[in-house]
């Protein structure tokens, strides 16, 4: 099957039952250069073998994606009349989300298309791997709240192979789901919270991406990946402004916050970018409340 | 309420939420037919069309909805 015509495939499947999302995401590939198109393609492929593993038709994954896109809809409706995020308890949302397998499956899938489909989502990964061939040499990297594995996967691809491989993540369906999708074998998987989590070595690099808002107490949880970082270790983070979802907890509401936050733990920033979830400027997306992503490499 | 008087009460919510003039609404309208009509502003219309019904959608009635025929029915069922 050629790829291309995969993302068109998605696209025209989306069309069907749910032409406004489609008409977005058109304009998204539209925007976006021949490296996105040839980055889809090898995507594309590694997710259909993927899903073939895991036994998802690429029907399913679409329906859980727009349902996530439904979701999203739901929670911004409310975020745009109360200007907070509906969720605030970490153990509730611990409970019907992350301990959810069915909840988990969807999100998971969804987020893992979304990769693919969402301009911002390409965005920021390819800047993580615009940047992260500067630390090939690092011996040992933890992941946090990995997710679908996309990130630690792409890191694996391009480090020594001596570099020794973690993945943490609270949900055991995301465990199982990164254990499918990464081709690395010999990696450690802790299923658990990252604040139960401690470990002897130091790691070399850490990876975060899209966890800090699903925290409480963000600030202890900057202190808990410092408190694994060796002392000319690297930090990679991202982190979403005003994001109402099924499982945010804490509201950033533009990415100086973010920066301040990560400055007071004692962090400095080597790398940075923001990306725009809207055709809009990153500048009008904060005044309007409407999501940018922030990225970072750190260090200390 | 029927259909046709729905529509009328649409028709100034999406002319101002979509910031459009001389905007004709029929059940058949979706999404393609009106450029402004987009992701972003469909959260806008949601929230003004919840306002101005006051009546608030669930997750589950918004999921369906292709064209004005879908949003009018679903205001319909809530009457
Ligand atoms: C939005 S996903 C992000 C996935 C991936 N890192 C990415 O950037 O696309 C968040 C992940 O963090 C995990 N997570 C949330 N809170 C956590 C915690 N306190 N400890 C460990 N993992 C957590 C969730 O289970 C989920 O797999």
């Amino acid at each position: 099957m050629d790829e291309t015509i995969s993302l068109k495939i998605i696209v025209e499947k989306i069309e069907v039952q749910n032409p406004l999302h489609a008409k977005k995401l058109k304009e998204n590939i539209r925007t976006l250069d021949s490296n996105y198109q040839h980055w889809a393609k090898s995507f594309l492929q590694k997710t259909e073998k993927f899903l073939k593993k895991t036994n998802v038709s690429l029907d399913d994954c679409i329906t859980f994606y727009l349902k996530k896109v439904n979701d999203s809809i739901f929670e911004m409706v409310n975020f745009f009349q109360t200007g907070k995020y509906r969720y605030n308890s970490f153990d509730e949302v611990n409970k019907r989300v992350y301990s959810d397998p069915d909840v988990m499956r969807y999100n998971m899938l969804s987020l893992l298309l979304s990769q693919v489909l969402w301009k911002q989502h390409y965005i920021i990964f390819d800047f993580f791997k615009k940047h992260i061939s500067e630390y090939v040499e690092s011996k040992s990297y933890l992941e946090i709240g990995g997710g679908h594995g996309l990130f630690i996967n792409e890191a694996a691809k391009l480090f020594n192979t001596s570099c020794n491989f973690e993945l943490l993540d609270i949900s055991e369906t995301s465990i199982e789901i990164a254990k499918s999708f990464i081709d690395k074998k010999n990696i450690t998987y802790y299923h658990m919270d990252i604040f139960e989590f401690s470990s002897k070595r130091l790691f070399d690099f850490i990876s975060m991406g899209e966890v800090l808002e699903h925290v409480e107490k963000p600030k202890d949880l900057l202190k808990k990946v410092k408190s694994l970082l060796k002392p000319e270790g690297v930090f990679f983070i991202t982190v979403p402004t005003n994001a109402p979802d099924i499982d945010h907890i804490y509201l950033f509401n533009n990415s100086e916050e973010i920066r301040t936050l990560l400055k007071e733990s004692g962090f400095k920033i080597d790398y940075e970018i923001e990306v725009s979830t809207e055709k809009i400027s990153v500048d009008d997306a904060h005044k309007r409340k409407i999501c940018v992503i922030y990225a970072a490499f750190l260090s200390f | 309420m029927n259909i046709q008087e729905i529509i009328s009460q649409l028709t100034p919510i999406f002319t101002e939420v979509l910031d459009v003039e001389n905007l004709t609404l029929t059940p058949q309208i979706q999404a393609d037919d009106i450029e402004e009509w987009d992701s972003l502003s469909h959260i806008q219309l949601i929230v003004a069309i919840e306002k101005h019904f006051n009546l608030k959608f669930t997750s589950l009635e918004i999921q369906g909805w292709k064209n004005v025929q879908d949003i009018c029915s679903t205001i319909l069922n809530k009457e």
